[in-house]
């Protein structure tokens, strides 16, 4: 009988595939950014309004992380922009090694700017690191003011935070102010951007933050 | 659910480090995991029981160690340590911390058997 001190991190192997694929994409001069959120929170749409705006200067793909179907997906393809589906079959978050996959699957040297929609689910997608440069958390009204509170690891792990579906805030009981002093109480400097897919000026607050990662990053040169 | 891929994650470590000392079985496993990572033990325990069939652990104990948040602040330089996330410092109530644990997650020790005669 023996015990060994090992010490080692549990997500040792995630985090060596994100490393590779990091410098992967480095390499080839592509910004990733992971888009995390809850389960219908507004992650696909968000992707729908902000994809046509980054075209007009940036080659954009999309990795689409699910539990199932290619719905997601379809709706992302109809857009024209190459798009590759992840299935996690049941698994609740990607995983740097299913990224790995996807980016094989994907023209490399002719993208500047690579979205990854997370499977929805506040938790465990935090957890995982993909190779990314940037994250976004996405909340939207309909989730309630109470998430940043209950979720901190997501909030606090952004670059990003998107509030969705403000076009609902007379609907609910939602407050954007008490949404944001939680999330600037995880994170004093966090950018709060908030949105509503009718409306274009919002969106292009998020397609101005995107186009200024990916400049500070170097893609599209 | 994460927990299946901790459990996952940590019986491969586990096996990896029995096989480089030729043992034959994994008899525990200990973990630290810090608050931020919002696993749950009790879901931990299910995932690795159903994860470790077949494996050299298939009869192993699983404890797991959870730990607290210690953070210190950047403004009054207090060291605090707290059983549930917070992220403003108790003493004088300033939100630029850092971070110094809560975060952890990691394979911690395991105890190993290794048959007689090998």
């Amino acid at each position: 009988m023996a015990i060994e001190v090992l010490r080692r991190s549990l997500f040792e192997k995630n985090d060596r595939a994100a490393e590779e694929n990091r410098s992967l994409l480095s390499k080839h001069g592509v910004t990733v950014v992971n888009i995390m959120g809850g389960a219908g929170c507004g992650k696909t749409t968000l992707l729908e309004r902000v994809i046509p705006g980054l075209r007009r200067t940036l080659r954009v793909a999309v990795l689409e992380g699910d539990l199932a179907t290619t719905k997601d997906a379809a709706r992302i393809e109809a857009l024209g922009v190459p798009v590759i589906q992840l299935l996690t079959e049941g698994g609740c978050h990607l995983t740097a090694t299913l990224v790995q996959q996807g980016l094989q699957r994907l023209p490399l040297a002719e993208i500047d700017c690579l979205l990854i929609e997370n499977v929805g689910n506040p938790i465990c997608p935090v957890n995982f690191d993909l190779g990314e440069h940037a994250r976004i958390a996405v909340l939207s009204v309909t989730e309630g003011d109470d998430k940043p509170a209950k979720y901190p690891f997501l909030f606090r792990a952004a670059n990003l935070v998107v509030v969705t579906k403000v076009d609902l805030l007379g609907s609910t009981d939602f407050s954007l102010e008490r949404a944001s002093s939680d999330i600037l109480a995880l994170n004093r400097d966090q950018m709060i951007i908030s949105v509503s897919s009718g409306d274009e000026s919002s969106v292009q607050q998020v397609v101005d933050w995107l186009l200024e990662k990916c400049r500070a990053t170097g893609s599209g040169d | 659910m994460h927990e299946l891929s901790i459990a996952m994650s940590m019986l491969e470590l586990a096996e990896g480090e029995a096989r480089r000392a030729g043992a034959h079985r994994i008899t525990r496993i200990h973990c630290r995991i810090g608050c931020l990572r919002q696993a749950d033990t009790t879901m931990l325990s299910e995932a690795f029981d159903l994860a470790k069939s077949g494996t050299l652990a298939a009869r192993a104990k699983l404890e797991v160690t959870t730990v607290g948040m210690r953070l210190e602040c950047s403004a009054c330089g207090t060291h605090t340590e707290l059983d549930a996330w917070q992220f403003e410092c108790p003493s004088c109530g300033a939100t630029e911390i850092h971070l110094e644990g809560g975060d952890e997650i990691e394979l911690t020790s395991i105890e190993l058997e290794i048959d007689d005669g090998d």
